[in-house]
């Protein structure tokens, strides 16, 4: 019915295992998706605990979860839309120390995540892993996306070289849902093998104007994180 | 030369505006550009944006000329080149 997925496909998504950091407002519509398409295996890492201001657009967590640890509240309802997956989930911070035991044999990480310090962490155990990073970040109605592939192309550091600095930021909720989207639209092709990939492309979202625009992005020779690669 | 400068995401969030339209002379550089696009907007940036001292936006502010990532300041440009800025979002 689809050329490329079919059972196959559907049986390489169950045999997939999953790392997503964030279990926020891009965690919610990735891991969603990811879960009711079928893959295998969903670990999923969040030390947050869910607050009213969350529920505008963390759509996995509710107003009876106020409270509650995000990677729990998390769990619950992804074990609840798809039975017939394992879901794994850890209320853990992701730090040096941890990150690699953390993404243990999972074949590929999900960037879900709400700073940047954290993401250059997940940057750098992708390559050290050599293993794909999907890339998503949101602003207000304003997303990104991108999707890392170590050695091929540019890294999250070549990318951005500086993170922005750390502040409370504005989400309508509506822009993790479609970035969300997009990196899990992302994951699927990647395990199932079809379709083009974000390969050093940005993916930029306005959603004042409904408005995409795809940039090209250059591996950086001098990368700090992948530069010798 | 006419070149159109492109605002995205926040960066456009301070200028006010999606972008703007700078008249240089034909043997400008992208350097060049961003110096007189910081001219016209750098007091609406913030610090982390625009180094308002030296002139000079910080390496965080991502450039593209025709949509492709550049990070040679003396890259040349060329009548309708366009030029985006944009910076990394931390939201998730």
């Amino acid at each position: 019915m689809m050329d490329g997925f079919g059972e196959r496909g559907q049986e390489k998504l169950k045999q997939a295992k999953v790392f997503i950091a964030g279990a926020g407002g891009l965690g919610s519509s990735i891991s969603i998706y990811l879960a009711v398409a079928g893959v295998g295996q969903i670990r999923i890492v969040d030390r947050d605990v869910v607050e009213l201001s969350n529920l505008n657009r963390q759509i996995l967590h509710w107003d009876k979860d106020i409270a509650r640890g995000k990677a729990e509240s998390a769990g619950e309802k992804l074990q609840q839309m798809n039975s017939d997956i394992k879901i794994e989930v850890i209320a853990e911070d992701i730090t040096e120390d941890n990150i690699l035991k953390l993404v243990g044999d999972c074949q590929l990480i999900v960037d879900a995540m709400d700073n940047f310090p954290t993401r250059y962490l997940l940057n750098k155990a992708a390559l050290k892993r050599n293993i794909p990073l999907f890339h998503g970040s949101v602003y207000g109605m304003d997303g990104m996306a991108s999707t890392i592939i170590p050695g091929e192309t540019a890294c999250l550091r070549c990318m951005f070289p500086e993170p922005p600095p750390s502040a409370t930021f504005p989400v309508v909720g509506v822009t993790p849902g479609i970035i969300g989207c997009i990196q899990a639209t992302e994951v699927i092709k990647h395990i199932v093998g079809i379709g083009e990939l974000l390969r050093n492309r940005l993916l930029v979202w306005d959603g004042l104007s409904t408005k995409f625009r795809e940039l090209t992005v250059k591996k950086d020779p001098h990368c700090q994180d992948c530069g010798s690669r | 030369m006419r070149v159109e400068v492109t605002f995205f995401n926040i960066v456009r969030y301070y200028t006010g505006t999606p972008g703007m339209e700078v008249e240089l002379s034909d043997d400008t550089t992208l350097g060049e550009l961003l110096q007189e696009v910081g001219r016209r907007v750098g007091d609406k940036l913030p610090v982390w944006m625009w180094d308002s001292q030296n002139q000079a936006f910080h390496r965080g502010i991502l450039v593209f000329v025709n949509n492709e990532q550049v990070r040679d300041l003396a890259h040349p440009l060329h009548d309708g080149s366009q030029v985006s800025l944009a910076v990394s979002l931390s939201g998730g």
